[in-house]
């Protein structure tokens, strides 16, 4: 349904003025939700990596299982949009499952495991391995959106850090590792530099997919419920993952490992523990997409 | 006809329903994270409502402070009543609508956040008397750059002169504070400006733009 | 075997639901009522309505029920079905003065001014197990004193305003009249004002304060010593609303509420040790332990003047829905953070391997 096919449902008496914005609902919050959740999304876009507050709504979903990441799809979704929901980069994770039929029960629309016919994914802890553009926007669930938690506890003085980008702390701890460990030994969430101004909490994706963010084409939003913030990557952003000059960055390697069953080396793979010759690409789709190419 | 029966004509007009709401946001949505690209807002709203006006009613919620810069106060009182936004004046307004994009006001006479809250800044929509145009590097009006565009968007605004875009030159802030914006001609045509675009004017900038 | 790497998750799903529902509401025994809840577990219902933030006696019923009991799915029900709900107007503030006691009790004073109702309390009952049937015991109370105790009674006098008569209590009225914080809008962190830690607590799980309270006397952070109470109220207050035409208050219901003050000694070097302070601790329906621990520790965060992380604890980890939520969601799948994290395990042991 589009603009010029729908009836114009304005109000033309008093008592539908007065009835108004209390009858249809359509993506199971009220309106005045999601125009907050939007206004805080708008002001997300425009000040990359800033983690915005906004007025958390509880979600039939608990709190910390993406119950932001909802509030944000929520809010964007149309009638003419196509939804994808990954967890851990499938389709069919319970979560997953459970989280895009909230989507479309409310919605009436499209749902798609296909990157290329979708135009909201909403991802837990994982980037898809398509290529995404200006047709989609990613939508992160967030369980921890600060990305200094590890080394400030107070949330006063975690304010003043963003506030006067003073994170030389961050820094000497990741040295800290480096030195203790011989390796900066983060594994997801990899803290990352946003157009140079704000450290984010990247959420727990491996390093796989950081380098996907930098430089997208893609908008990248970013929804933490439980936190109560949102935040933003544009497209076209720069999105360095912090380390030092001389210790690149390094993503998860399988030593060479390949899916047992579409064969790629080229995606993200994760194993059965303690088996052999195990391994299987962590998107699903993308994987059943090779087999049957 | 009486002042009430004009009035609820008016008012009807200004209310968007869910579906108009969530279509207008997704294009502001866009259009400030593809900076300079250029964007329609639907024909249905442009003919029954002034474009400057547009985001306000599809943006405001119960209590969010906004302003009407350069209109009647009659037309803040419609916006007032049908997004229950809150009248305020230019300086605490969260939206603004600016009818005149010549006033002093723009850009740097609203509350552009502070280091701490740079969420707090005002988003504006600015009215232009011309209409957007994909233009190239040489008919570019403006160049702009910046988070959201790959190298540099070319930018041309027929039929405005650039004086009205003039503001732009004048955004004069230290990140995160700042101003977005989204400049909307009269056919509904527009486009956004986060505070952190990157603004300089093409070779048509002094001669005006016809 | 992985249950999210399973084919058909939305198969899983339905099973799940299915089963929930079947055992629930076909198990053999009686069906519960609704009136069963709101009538014979009023203090389940009361603490639901006040984790959840909603007046609902009903609702919360219907919310136990389908959570088989569990508070914090109850209130994770009614918090999220309040999340569809358009909010209609703001009730015009009442005064607390206006509530109608149907218990009241003053410990700091033998006699203090107006009634002292020891009302429907088990404080001072034999907590003896009765493990018989009966329901009506006659112990010799007599009627008078059981009708008299059923009655609701107006509150005319405070400890507090009798103790600022005396100049016993430190000024800290205010002379402005801000908007109070809306927490459900608005999310609070420090440094918060005092409407927004109220209303945090309010709404906290009543465990959370409970314990905050206790390991900040006993425990490892302890800030804060015993305060001695001055109200433990519990009574009903009026729900008023402007009329939109005529701007008359018009009564549109009621709700039960429990009110605490609590008196603290003031000995900081910097605080005026020939007076005391008051903390204020109030939550919908009959709960005092809620209350009295929240009165204790709104006084405690205001003498703590943001020394220590006490705001921040309130604010912050005291929501049930948060706290249960973010627990649980450990459950989650979580193998691609593991995979990453064995990734590095094994890249720490090669580099320590190589530098051999």
């Amino acid at each position: 349904m589009t603009l010029e096919t729908a009836p114009h449902t304005s109000p033309t008496t008093i008592a539908q003025l007065v009835g108004h914005r209390t009858t249809e609902t359509f993506a199971l919050l009220d309106e005045e939700s999601k125009r907050e959740i939007r206004r805080a999304l708008l002001h997300a876009v425009c000040i990359p990596g800033y983690q915005v507050p906004f007025g958390s709504r509880e979600m039939p979903v608990a709190r910390g299982w993406g119950s932001g990441g909802l509030q944000v799809t929520l809010a964007c979704v149309g009638a003419d949009d196509a939804v994808k929901v990954i967890d851990q980069g499938d389709d069919e994770g319970v979560n997953a499952v459970n989280l895009r039929r909230l989507v479309t029960m409310s919605t009436g629309i499209d749902e798609t495991t296909e990157v290329d016919e979708a135009t909201l994914i909403q991802s837990r802890h994982r980037i898809p391995e398509d290529d995404m553009n200006e047709n989609h926007i990613l939508i992160l669930q967030v369980p921890v959106p600060e990305p200094l938690r590890g080394i400030e506890r107070d949330i006063r003085e975690l304010a003043r850090m963003h506030s006067e980008a003073d994170y030389s702390r961050m820094w000497v701890s990741l040295y800290e590792d480096k030195v203790r460990n011989g390796v900066i030994t983060q594994s997801t969430g990899y803290p990352c530099l946003v157009a140079s101004r704000y450290i984010v909490a990247t959420t727990p994706i491996p390093r796989w997919d950081i380098p996907r963010l930098h430089q997208s084409k893609f908008l990248t939003l970013f929804g933490a419920g439980r936190e109560k913030r949102v935040y933003a990557i544009p497209p076209y952003t720069d999105v360095e993952p912090l380390t030092f000059e001389d210790v690149p960055f390094e993503v998860e390697s399988a030593d060479g490992a390949t899916c047992r069953l579409c064969g790629s080396s080229e995606s993200f793979l994760v194993e059965m523990p303690g088996k052999q010759e195990s391994w299987s690409c962590s998107d699903t789709a993308w994987c059943r997409r090779q087999r049957n190419a | 006809m009486s002042d009430t029966h004009i009035e609820a004509a008016e008012l009807s007009a200004r209310f968007l329903d869910i579906h108009e709401s969530q279509i207008v946001f997704r294009l502001l949505l866009d259009a400030l994270s593809q900076p300079g690209k250029i964007f329609h807002l639907p024909a249905e709203l442009v003919v029954r409502i002034p474009v400057v006006e547009i985001p306000l009613l599809g943006l405001l919620g119960y209590d969010t402070p906004f302003a009407l810069i350069g209109a009647d106060t009659s037309r803040e009182q419609l916006i007032a009543r049908a997004t229950s936004g809150r009248i305020t004046d230019s300086t605490t307004a969260g939206y603004l609508g600016v009818c005149d994009s010549r006033t002093e006001l723009l850009p740097m006479g609203f509350c552009l956040g502070t280091p701490m809250r740079p969420d707090t800044a005002a988003q504006v929509s600015v009215q232009v008397s011309g209409i957007f145009t994909a233009a190239t590097k040489s008919t570019a009006t403006l160049h702009i750059s910046g988070p959201g565009v790959e190298s540099v968007n070319h930018v041309g605004c027929d039929g405005t002169t650039t004086g009205e875009l003039e503001f732009l030159l004048r955004r004069d802030w230290t990140a995160p504070r700042g101003l977005d914006m989204w400049i909307i001609g009269v056919d509904g045509s527009f486009i956004g400006i986060p505070r952190t675009s990157r603004i300089t004017t093409g070779p048509s900038w002094n001669k005006g733009v016809s | 075997m992985g249950y999210a790497a399973a084919r058909g998750g939305l198969n899983a799903i339905l099973t799940a639901e299915n089963l929930v529902r079947r055992l629930r509401d076909l198990d053999p025994s009686d069906r519960i009522e609704l009136d069963q809840f709101t009538g014979r577990l009023r203090l389940l219902v009361d603490r639901v309505m006040g984790e959840s933030g909603l007046w609902a006696p009903e609702l919360a019923a219907m919310a136990l029920r389908q959570g088989e009991g569990d508070i914090i799915e109850a209130v994770h029900l009614l918090r999220a079905y309040k999340s569809t709900l358009g909010r209609l107007d703001t009730a015009i503030p009442v005064h607390a003065n206006d509530m109608q006691l149907v218990r009241r009790v003053v410990p700091a004073f033998r006699e203090p001014g107006g009634p002292q109702i020891l009302g429907r309390s088990t404080d001072y009952t034999a907590r003896m197990l009765t493990t018989t049937d009966r329901e009506i015991v006659d112990n010799g109370a007599s009627t008078n004193a059981i009708d008299t105790a059923l009655k609701t009674r107006p509150s005319n006098s405070r400890m507090s305003d009798a103790l600022r008569d005396m100049n016993l209590l430190v000024d800290r009225r205010r002379t402005d009249d801000p908007e109070p914080f809306d927490i459900t809008r608005t999310p609070a962190k420090p440094p918060a004002p005092r409407s927004a830690l109220l209303s945090s607590m309010a709404r906290a799980e009543t465990g959370a304060l409970v314990n905050q309270w206790y390991r900040n006397i006993l425990g490892p952070d302890g800030y804060l010593h015993e305060v001695t109470l001055g109200e433990v109220r519990h009574g009903k207050l009026p729900i008023n609303v402007r009329h939109p035409m005529t701007g008359g208050s018009v009564n549109i219901g009621s709700f039960r509420a429990t009110e605490v003050e609590a008196i603290e000694d003031l000995n900081g070097s910097e605080e005026d040790r020939t007076r005391f302070d008051v903390g204020y601790g109030f939550c919908f329906g009959h709960n005092e332990r809620k209350a009295i621990a929240m009165a204790n520790l709104d006084i405690a965060c205001y003498r703590d003047g943001a020394k220590s992380g006490l705001e921040q604890s309130l604010l912050m980890t005291t929501d049930g829905l948060d706290s249960a939520g973010f627990l649980e969601h450990l459950k989650l799948p979580h193998y691609v953070t593991f995979r990453s994290m064995i990734e590095r395990k094994v890249a720490v042991r090669r580099v320590a391997e190589e530098s051999k």
